[in-house]
């Protein structure tokens, strides 16, 4: 599967890219950030949802936040 | 010209007004003294085996001083049956339940698997405290158990901005005490499994009770402590990214009590007994997570990718996109695509040939190398009086795929799908509220 790869390296390029016009971002030019939808954390019942499911499900885990209770997950 | 200016920047004060008091992580909306109430409906099914009701009740509230208080309630529903372990074979295979109350019989052929039927519980609260103008601290507990699994965890979480408040930084710590007690009694890792026979007949198959008792941290222990370091950073007005770095260190008993491992002649690949199986009493790994958020003109794309890797030999990759495509009135349709991919643990075999001498082994399929992907839609409009809730549905297909056919098969084992793909359908309604 070579899908994952080519993602990941699109996604760093996208990062570059915007990392490269980095702009000083004013208090009123926020409104945007603010929204629900730009936020770090969308829909946290469904990311709570999704990493109980996908830590029962794969050997991966982490990256997002720290603690969680875990599962006995047969 | 500079009469539009002008208005646009008044327009932009005003909402700059109205956002001074909202800082970069904050996750929603909701205004002091109100809750920010979410609910949701999780039903997750697999083709075959196991089945997943699970609602979840979330509250966040904007206290006047600026600290947030968070609690979260998540219950589980689960039945159905799971991969043991226990390879595919020619002969009929028979297996008692964790519990020893009742027999399971596999047909030649057949992929064995444990059925059961168990509930869960989680609760978690979190407080957040402004301790300086650019310091927040977040304290915050958890607790959950099932029948045969309790756990009990801390976290602290340190964010600090910087003095534009376009970098904020993280630094969280967590530990989670757990206990596993599983149905009967816990088993020894490589013991022989008794309770299993292959060849001989069996009675017929019924669905087993786990222990409906909760001994809440009573059985084998294990830790978790995990460090993460956060840094997020605004880019542009249309842009935010994120990048985290997280250890975890586990010890204990990080075995799956359920979980067993066929013994097989080397030369016919015929079952000759069980095992259960035995991880290594400790496990570092690290994971690196980045995400990009960008608005568009009226749209949002959302990219996330996770490198992890463990002590164990698992490396996987996880990559997510989700594109919010808004309708209009608040309302959107997201089309969600989650790919994800791992190497096999070092000591995960399939089966275990007896001429062959191990220290750890499992034949946990989680632990195999897969492949998996979920494709799904999500939909979300504002409903209720006033507008003031919001409702979503997300319907995804999951489909996680392994060797089916691995070199490493011997004999009569060639004959079958040792690595059966794994179809579920998960569903979710979320209603969302202030109070």
């Amino acid at each position: 599967m070579h899908t994952l790869p080519l993602i990941t390296i699109t996604a760093s390029l996208a990062l570059l890219v915007s990392g490269c016009t980095l702009e000083e971002v004013k208090p009123w030019q926020r409104n945007l950030l603010a929204k629900e939808s730009m936020q770090l954390i969308a829909d946290p019942s469904e990311q709570l949802l999704n990493q109980h499911l996908y830590f029962s499900k794969e050997a991966a885990s982490g990256g997002e936040g720290v603690g969680g209770g875990g599962c006995g997950c047969n | 010209m500079q009469l539009e200016t002008t208005t646009s920047h008044f327009r932009s004060l005003r909402e700059a007004l109205t956002l001074a008091t909202c800082s970069l992580l904050a996750s929603g909306q909701s205004s002091a003294n109100e809750w920010q109430l979410d609910s949701a409906l999780l039903y997750y099914s697999e083709n075959d085996r196991v089945s997943v009701v699970e609602p979840l009740l979330m509250g966040r509230r904007d206290l006047n001083n600026g600290d947030q208080l968070n609690l979260s309630l998540v219950v589980d529903s689960m039945t159905g049956a799971s991969p043991n372990g226990a390879t595919t074979t020619n002969q009929l295979q028979t297996f008692t339940s964790p519990s020893g109350k009742s027999l399971h019989q596999v047909n030649p052929g057949e992929l064995p698997a444990n059925s059961f039927r168990d509930q869960s519980l989680s609760v978690a609260g979190g407080y957040t405290h402004g301790v300086a103008p650019l310091l927040k601290n977040s304290i915050g507990g958890n607790f959950s158990a099932e029948s045969d699994y309790s756990a009990l965890g801390f976290t602290d979480t340190l964010l600090i901005d910087l003095e534009n408040r376009l970098t904020t930084f993280t630094l969280a710590a967590g530990a989670t005490f757990a206990f596993v007690d599983a149905a009967g009694a816990t088993p020894v890792p490589l013991s022989r499994v008794n309770s299993a026979s292959v060849g001989s007949a069996a009675t017929p198959d019924t669905v087993s009770e786990e222990s409906s008792t909760y001994n809440l941290f009573n059985g084998e222990g294990k830790e978790s402590f995990d460090l993460l370091f956060g840094i997020t950073q605004v880019l542009s007005p249309r842009t935010l990214v994120q990048l985290n770095y997280s250890y975890t260190r586990q010890q204990g008993y990080l075995n799956d009590p359920y979980k067993i491992i066929s013994e097989i002649d080397p030369k016919s690949g015929d079952t000759l007994g069980y095992f259960y199986e035995s991880r290594p009493d400790n496990r570092n790994s690290h994971a690196l997570f980045g995400q990009w958020i960008h608005h568009l003109q009226e749209d949002v794309v959302r990219l996330s990718y996770r490198y992890y890797r463990d002590a164990w030999g698992v490396n996987a990759h996880t990559a997510e996109i989700k594109y919010r495509y808004e309708l209009g009135n608040d309302a959107y349709l997201q089309p969600q695509l989650r790919l994800y991919q791992q190497s096999a643990a070092d000591f995960y075999r399939h089966s275990l040939p007896s001429d062959l001498s191990v220290n750890e082994v499992s034949a946990d399929l989680r632990l195999a190398k897969i492949k998996s992907r979920t494709i799904g839609l999500k939909f979300g409009m504002p409903l209720g009086e006033s507008l003031n809730g919001k409702f979503s549905v997300r319907l995804e297909q999951m489909l996680q795929t392994g060797d089916a056919s691995p070199a490493s098969a011997i004999g009569s084992e060639r004959n079958y799908n040792l690595h059966p793909d794994l179809e579920a359908t998960i569903i979710q309604f979320g209603y969302s509220l202030r109070y």
